[in-house]
């Protein structure tokens, strides 16, 4: 802090010399004349005239003690009531050991001896104090913040991790209090004013984590205030406080809360999130406050690092396509009649990433265009594999997202994807979800039946689960009905269950249709849907989703009965 | 007659003034001062008043204003004076005939030497 500190230590530095004898106050003034702007006083009344009107100006007192009309003690008591004296260094002048004792004790920073001996010594020491004092002026400063006396964020910081030892088994939260629009209080009701409501609202804070609770309160920003305290379940008698201290029901504030706030958590995050919560809610001037959901902040973190991840998980192939078998049941023996790819994400950090928590993420952020299209590019690609290998081609159902209706280049993409690797288009099933159905019949009633003109099979996924009405069925062009696995596995709760599986059974057997039961799960479902005449299965009672090596296996089983 | 030589006239110590004074033309301005100020007169009004209090505030003005001109035998002069006379108490009196007449006679001497210092 002192480097460099000589060369500039002269400019702008005075010393006010209170000494009633001429002669001491001339050779003093002499050791400083050269650096130091100098002003004179001969009594204490005086000195203490001077100080109060140049209280910014002067930097240090050399004070004299024996002086007529009030010696240098009197001055020293008196600069020890007010505050603004204290900013400034008082150095005494004196021969007396028992003079400086008793000058230390009303508030002596320093002592010359009389009679002077060392210019140098005497200078060094005058420079060294007021650098003292100045450092310690910026710290105050630093530390308060000058118009609400609450702390600074910094020193905020550092006494919250004194109030965590304090208090190191009770249960904290972080509160975060803004003013809605504050510069509109300002233009509206003047600068002064809003600087009233600052004052007011850290008056109130003052109060509460003294009065009401323990804690400790800083000024954050311009109409950012923060408060660290002891656990409250109900911060409504805090917010009304809050209120009742602005004073105005036109100017409104937006409260945060973060409670149970982990010690061991870095409290610059701690109060990022308490201001985010706070911000969420910043234009809903009919909402005070927000609570912070550790649980969903977690999972928005994890989500955003997801999307964040995609573009290098496409590229990596971290999203691998697994194939769940589907059996027909209706002949002699089961026969692997076709599978279902479903994409799983293998994420090197983690691990194995459920298609339910991405794929609504995706579709809600238009990611997921991209993600089909992988898929259809990446099936077409097994497909012709397994063509390679085993000779045939096993029709494989693919996915498309309720969102990607709306994918103008939807059927390009899909055609592009199964003309690239040879894929016959009959062996390319779409699956479309009932509720797509529902939400944009014109849209998917173009889409199918110009895919089904290009030879490509249709299937409604999830039949039974949306609210598609009958007549809509009778417009829609379709191959396959796969009924919804929550209808399948209520079959064993009572007869009403069973009755509505079979009416869609017959209902696909009426319009000439394939039926394929999902999610069938045991032995009983297989021969209740086999005895009434399901014509497909899908599920853990034959097989999980594989990946493609164990797929494989399954294929070759089927060539080994074929043989 | 130099600075340097009026101080050894009187029993001053010349190298510490001129370190604590720098120069010659800034001693001669504080010793013209100083014979102008006439410290000792307040020590006499209050010696003739049996003014302790006061003898003891004159003589230790005295004695800082001698010792900072590094005029060695008058601060130690004053220094005997102010001593004797500091911490009485309320109203009590000592007898400081003596030490004000050497004082007296110190003063006098120096203040003759500066004079005729001062005047050439």
């Amino acid at each position: 802090m002192n480097e460099n500190r000589d060369k500039d230590f002269e400019r702008h530095h005075t010393l006010l010399i209170v000494d009633d004898d001429e002669i001491n106050g001339d050779i003093l003034s002499s050791f400083f004349e050269a650096e130091f702007n100098i002003m004179r006083a001969f009594n204490g009344k005086d000195a203490l005239d001077l100080l109060k009107q140049n209280n910014d100006v002067i930097d240090l007192v050399l004070l004299d003690i024996f002086m007529p009309v009030m010696d240098g003690f009197e001055v020293l008591k008196a600069r020890q009531k007010d505050s603004d004296l204290r900013k400034v260094p008082f150095v005494i002048m004196t021969s007396e050991r028992e003079i400086e004792k008793e000058c230390l004790v009303i508030g002596a920073n320093d002592f010359i001896k009389k009679p002077y001996d060392n210019p140098e010594i005497i200078i060094a020491r005058v420079k060294r104090m007021i650098e003292l004092y100045e450092d310690r002026s910026i710290i105050k400063e630093v530390k308060k913040d000058k118009l609400t006396d609450l702390y600074s964020l910094e020193f905020f910081k550092k006494f919250a991790h004194q109030f965590d030892i304090l208090e190191e088994n009770s249960p904290k939260d972080i509160l975060s209090i803004n003013i809605a629009k504050f510069h509109l209080v300002n233009e509206l009701y003047g600068h002064h004013y809003g600087d009233i409501v600052l004052i007011n609202i850290a008056t109130y804070l003052k109060s509460y984590i003294t009065k009401v609770t323990k804690g400790i309160a800083c000024r954050m920003d311009a109409d950012e205030f923060v408060v660290y305290c002891l656990h409250h379940d109900d911060y409504s008698e805090f917010i009304k406080g809050i209120i009742k201290a602005i004073n105005n029901p036109g100017i409104h504030v937006h409260v945060g809360i973060y409670p149970n706030v982990d010690k061991d958590l870095d409290k610059d995050i701690a109060i990022g999130r308490v201001i985010s919560v706070q911000q969420s809610i910043k234009e809903d001037l009919n909402k005070v406050s927000a609570l912070y959901d550790e649980k969903a902040q977690n999972k928005a973190f994890f989500e955003e690092e997801l999307i964040n991840c995609f573009d290098e998980a496409i590229e990596k192939k971290q999203f691998h396509v697994f194939y769940q078998p589907k059996y027909s049941i209706q002949g002699e023996r089961n026969v692997l009649s076709s599978a279902e790819a479903l994409i799983r994400w293998i994420h090197p950090k983690h691990g194995m990433i459920s298609p339910g928590i991405f794929i609504p993420l995706f579709e809600e952020n238009g990611l997921i265009q991209k993600l089909d299209n992988y898929v259809f590019n990446e099936v077409a690609r097994q497909q012709a594999e397994w063509f390679k290998k085993y000779h045939f081609y096993l029709p494989i159902s693919v996915n498309v997202s309720r969102v990607d209706i709306y994918n103008p280049d939807l059927e390009k993409e899909i055609i592009e994807a199964v003309d690239k690797y040879n894929i016959p288009h009959d062996k390319y099933y779409i699956e479309i979800t009932e509720s797509a159905f529902s939400e944009n019949i014109q849209e998917v009633i173009d889409l199918t039946v110009s895919l089904k003109n290009k030879g490509f099979l249709i299937e409604i996924d999830d039949f039974g689960s949306g609210y598609s009405s009958l007549s809509a069925l009778t417009e829609l062009t379709f191959d396959v009905v796969k009924i919804d696995g929550s209808f399948i596995r209520k079959i064993d709760r009572n007869e009403k269950n069973k009755d509505i599986v079979k009416m869609i059974l017959d209902l696909c057997k009426r319009l000439k249709v394939l039926s394929v039961a999902e999610g069938v799960e045991n032995e009983e479902y297989y021969h209740f849907l086999k005895d009434n005449g399901c014509d497909i299965i899908q599920g853990y009672y034959f097989s999980k989703p594989l990946p493609v090596d164990d797929f494989n296996k399954l294929i070759e089983k089927e060539l080994d009965y074929e043989r | 007659m130099s600075v340097k030589e009026l101080y050894e006239s009187f029993g001053g110590d010349y190298n510490r003034a001129v370190q604590t004074m720098m120069n010659d033309a800034f001693i001669s301005r504080m010793l013209t001062k100083f014979i102008e100020k006439n410290s000792y007169e307040d020590i006499i009004i209050s010696y003739q008043n049996k003014d302790m209090k006061g003898i003891f505030e004159a003589s230790h003005s005295l004695k800082g204003v001698c010792g900072n001109l590094s005029l060695t035998l008058l601060y130690e002069k004053a220094s005997v004076l102010c001593d004797k006379v500091r911490n009485l108490n309320e109203g009590e009196t000592v007898n400081v005939d003596a030490e004000v007449n050497e004082l007296k006679e110190s003063y006098e001497k120096i203040l003759t030497l500066i004079k005729s210092f001062l005047n050439k």
